[in-house]
């Protein structure tokens, strides 16, 4: 019996915004220095974020902070979580080498003996969701066939039904079912699981004890990374295992996984499941240049994968991503969360237009910053922020201009595919040397001629590349691809001939000290087991260029005024935004509205000139005042002089007749 | 004569324990050859597996790793290199074996040495001060005290002082073995080093102070109970007299076995610790040459900590024989 303790559903995360995505301009890098302390503990990295001595930290990448801590974590006022839906899953591959995992009914029973949803509430806490295909919706785009639901679903009276169907039947009534073409017990099947996870543990010891109850007996054996490894990808002796798959994109995942090519040591189809017609679906859809027919392809191995269910999809990874609002310019990346190439191009310490050092902490050393060699997270964590590829992927996770600033498709008569890349002109390496066409072709041609094991699958029909110029590359593939972009714009970094022409070692063992790239970063420092540092690259194509500082110039008058600006004109009222410094503003001396004539007195300052200079260092009001000239008779005067005359004539008269008198 | 036939007696002792010493120390080598060999796993194949060699290169490497070789020649190979301290390339560190050893080393030595000699300081004090107070509170408290903290689980006790220290406190930093950059001036990188020092050492001094305490507590309730004691204070001799002029020498001769086994202890590092602080030592190194299968530096890290062990088990039988004058050869 295995206790579970039912927990309530998490609230909602909060966003972590410092720049809204729509403001980023893909141009950087805005700090001067990226630097990756090591500490080998989530424990610690987070303890490190709360003094501020990190700026994030992946929460649930390689190790997971326990789940039940997020809800603290959200509490301190300092801290954002940030929670992104990504395209990877929890799934239960089945060794379908092996009896009685080879027979589709049994599989299907083992299915039904899955509550994926009880999975998800009691073990991730509602944070992880149950997930209905083998491509979910976070890959965005249509390649989610939204038809694809999970026809299993926790039935252990349907998984028993199916059993007996196929005469698994229990003979001896002790409760374990028995192999109708042995007569004997069903073996336990093993189930490995990752020990450094204990969710997956409790997940797997859940599923054991749902399974029991029909029959099937499974032992779950926790085990450690490298051994797990080396039965399932290599001596291939498992039964069932919790692995994560989700390769992007779509169709690197299904290709990788399920092709019967890769049921080979160290090849990604752990099932070992051989279906021609599967194959030849593959095929297709890596050789279509219809993004329809492509689609369609995709959707349908989703249908079919869940008839066959060579492997059992559970539920749907979240990443967790922790980030310090000390630090502006957190970027969420549609299926990989802020722990993104745009993250590390924006991000600097709060309040800093560009400068100052950000820490992100790694848990493990990368093992090398060779883009040739294959990679695991941590390494690409580093090699991606020194090398580039021709293409990348934006916010949207859809194709953006890269060291590309764009690209063209072209179909022979002969079938052939020829993309054209038009190269950035005003991209240099880190040692100072041009980045040209060469560099590409060289790269392109060695991966294929030197079998670099990485890149070889990326290349396939590859078969020429030419450099009409300095900028230009053109790149001919034997059938038309619409993988063979993305295949060969996103996933192939460029290294630079000048250096990799003189490197005798294979390439996919060589050991870079001194990697040289024409990436956002510079490589400065990596002391294994302690940190690694890189450092702004200040020649960087996509560099940022700071806006000037800006204040508001508000400007006013008692009466409707032309003002004059920097010698342009601005209508009463003005409020202006303007760079700081000085400025030169006037006014007319006289201004004539209605026939009334107007004349400047003064400014708000009192200073009478209506011309001045004001050195802007601040938001500013400036106000003018006019006051009326009198333009006709003065009448006034005519009247008071009149008045002065009648009172004395008055006066004089009076003063007559008394003396008469 | 007899301090002829002594010494020639002495002289037989030491022979003896080097031959015993030196047949310890091969069958180390053997059975660290053996055991890397039967451990579950094959490193090639989680090469192959992480994609960093092509399938067709398997032959390759395992020609260069001297895997495809039978059984006793890889042994024969391995004694000869042992012997000159060449214990081959690490598969994940891409260098000597001994290099990246003797690179980490030091800061190895630094962290458990000093938390070694801190907690043997502090043991004997506590187990000093229990065995004079025993019965009273005083006794009671610092037992409960040794005996928590020689149980509790590192890591745990580890994590709770980050928090403590590094968090709460914001005494000390989180991680590292220096600052990330460190500074460049020697004063301030000798301070920042022993400022990252100071929590994982504690932790480490928590946790063995305990067994030093407890030996030295027993042992000197034991010698407080022999004759010469009573004698001595019927002789008037005050405690402090009995305490330190008699007891405690008498109560040094068990401990100075357990010091001499702990500092052979020493190299091999702390494992849980340095991964709580991010310590850069041998112990981390350990740990993470298991994950990734790296025999070879597996091999040498635990010939280094298997040789340190019997040579310091070594030392304490022969220092054992000249400090106490009862033992005769």
């Amino acid at each position: 019996m295995v206790l579970i303790f039912l927990l309530s559903q998490h609230t909602p995360f909060s966003v972590l915004r410092a720049d809204s995505a729509s403001e980023f301009d893909y141009t950087g890098p805005r700090c001067d220095s990226l630097v990756f302390p090591l500490i080998t503990t989530k424990s610690a990295q987070l303890i490190a974020l709360k003094t501020g001595e990190v700026a994030g930290m992946a929460a649930s990448l390689w190790a997971d902070l326990p789940l039940t801590q997020i809800p603290e974590i959200e509490k301190d006022p300092e801290l954002s979580v940030v929670s992104t839906v990504s395209t990877t899953y929890f799934t239960m591959p089945m060794n379908c080498r092996k009896r009685p995992l080879n027979i589709l009914e049994f599989r299907r029973a083992l299915a039904h003996c899955i509550d994926k949803d009880y999975l998800s509430k009691t073990i991730f806490y509602g944070y992880y969701p149950s997930v209905q295909s083998c491509i979910p919706p976070a890959y965005g785009g249509d390649w989610s066939n939204p038809k694809v639901k999970d026809p299993y679903g926790f039935d252990l009276k349907r998984a028993a039904q199916l059993l007996d169907s196929i005469r698994f039947v229990d003979t001896d009534g002790n409760g374990v079912r028995n192999d109708p073409t042995t007569g004997k017990d069903l073996s336990p099947l093993r189930f490995l699981i990752p020990s450094y996870s204990p969710e997956r543990v409790r997940m797997a010891q859940i599923i054991s004890a749902q399974a029991k109850e029909v029959g099937i007996p499974i032992e779950v054996v926790p085990s450690e990374l490298g051994t797990m490894i080396d039965e399932i990808q290599s001596k291939r002796t498992f039964d069932l295992c919790c692995w994560s798959y989700g390769w992007f994109p779509a169709w690197d995942n299904i290709q990788r996984v399920y092709h019967s090519a890769q049921a080979v040591p160290g090849g990604g189809n752990d099932a070992g499941y051989y279906n021609a017609t599967w194959d030849q679906l593959i095929d297709r859809m890596m050789t279509t240049s219809n993004r329809e027919e492509l689609r369609d392809l995709i959707w349908k191995f989703q249908e079919w994968h869940m008839q066959y269910i060579p492997d059992y999809p559970l539920v749907l990874r979240v990443y967790l991503d922790i980030g310090s609002k000390k630090v502006d310019g957190w970027l969420t990346q549609s299926g990989v969360g802020i722990f993104n190439p745009w993250t590390y191009m924006n991000i600097r310490p709060k309040g800093v237009a560009q400068g100052g050092v950000v820490k992100i902490p790694i848990i493990f050393d990368p093992k090398h910053v060779n883009p040739t060699r294959d990679t695991t997270g941590m390494d690409n964590t580093i090699i991606q922020r020194i090398y580039d590829s021709l293409l990348t992927l934006d916010l949207e996770r859809s194709i953006a201009p890269n060291l590309a600033k764009e690209y063209s498709i072209k179909t022979l008569d002969n079938g052939t595919m020829v993309i054209r890349f038009q190269l950035n002109t005003n991209v240099k390496w880190h040692d100072g040397q041009p980045f040209t066409s060469e560099d590409v072709k060289y790269s392109l041609e060695s991966y294929r001629d030197k079998k670099v094991v990485v890149y070889l699958p990326y290349l396939k029909g590859m078969y020429r590349v030419e450099a009409p110029d300095k900028y230009t590359v053109d790149v001919y593939i034997s059938s038309s691809s619409y993988t063979a972009v993305y295949n060969i714009g996103v996933l192939c970094s460029i290294v630079p001939k000048h250096i990799w022409k003189d490197i005798k070692e294979d390439w996919s063992n060589y050991d870079v000290q001194n990697p040289i790239g024409t990436g956002p970063f510079k490589f400065v420092k990596w002391a294994k087991g302690e940190y690694l540092q890189l450092d702004r690259n200040p020649d960087y194509f996509r560099s940022y260029k700071p806006k000037p500082l800006t204040f508001k110039l508000s400007l006013s008058s008692n009466i409707a005024v032309t003002f004059t600006v920097d010698g342009k004109e601005q209508k009463d009222p003005v409020s202006l935004d303007l760079p700081k410094g000085t400025h030169k503003i006037s006014v007319p001396e006289y201004v004539t509205i209605g026939g009334e004539r107007y004349k400047f007195v003064r400014w708000e300052d009192q200073s009478a000139n209506p011309q001045r200079t004001i050195d802007l260092t601040g938001d500013l009001k400036v106000a003018a005042t006019y006051e009326k000239e009198a333009t006709g008779p003065p009448w006034g005067y005519i009247i008071a002089a009149l008045v002065v005359v009648a009172v004395v004539s008055l006066i004089a008269v009076r003063y007559t007749r008394k003396r008469k008198q | 004569m007899c301090e002829v036939a002594l010494a020639m007696g002495f002289r037989e002792y030491l022979a003896r324990r080097t031959v015993y010493t030196l047949a310890t120390v091969f069958a180390v080598i053997t059975i660290n050859f053996l055991i890397f060999r039967v451990m579950p796993g094959d490193p090639v194949s989680i090469l192959v597996a992480e994609n960093v060699i092509r399938p067709e290169m398997i032959q390759e490497v395992r020609r260069l790793y001297g895997l495809d070789l039978p059984l006793w020649e890889q042994y024969l190979l391995y004694l000869r290199n042992a012997v000159s301290g060449s214990f081959g390339f690490s598969f994940q560190y891409r260098r000597p074996v001994m290099e990246e050893i003797l690179d980490r080393l030091p800061n190895t030595i630094a962290l458990m040495g000093s938390a070694t000699v801190l907690a043997i300081v502090i043991g004997i004090l506590v187990g000093v001060v229990s065995a004079w107070k025993r019965g009273k509170r005083a006794d009671i408290t610092l037992l409960v005290g040794s005996l928590f903290f020689h149980s509790v689980p590192v890591y745990w006790l580890g994590i709770l002082i980050l928090m403590l220290f590094a968090y709460q406190l914001r005494l000390f930093p989180t991680a590292g073995t220096l600052s990330r950059p460190p500074p460049t001036e020697f004063i301030p990188l000798i301070t920042d080093y022993l400022n990252h020092l100071v929590l994982p050492m504690l932790t480490i001094t928590l946790v063995l102070y305990g067994t030093y305490a407890l030996i030295t507590r027993n042992t000197l309730i034991d010698i407080l109970t022999q004759e010469y004691v009573t004698i001595a204070r019927a002789k008037g001799l005050s405690k402090s007299e009995i305490m330190f002029r008699h007891a405690i020498r008498n109560a040094m001769l068990p401990l100075i076995t357990t010091i001499a086994v702990s500092l052979g202890y020493i190299v091999g590092g702390a494992v849980m610790t340095e991964t709580v602080f991010s310590w850069r030592g041998v112990g981390r190194m350990i740990f993470d040459s298991v994950t990734s299968r790296d025999y070879p530096m597996l091999q040498g890290a635990f010939f280094i900590i298997s040789f340190s062990v019997i040579l310091a088990n070594y030392v304490a039988d022969v220092l054992y024989g000249v400090i106490d004058p009862r033992v005769k050869y």
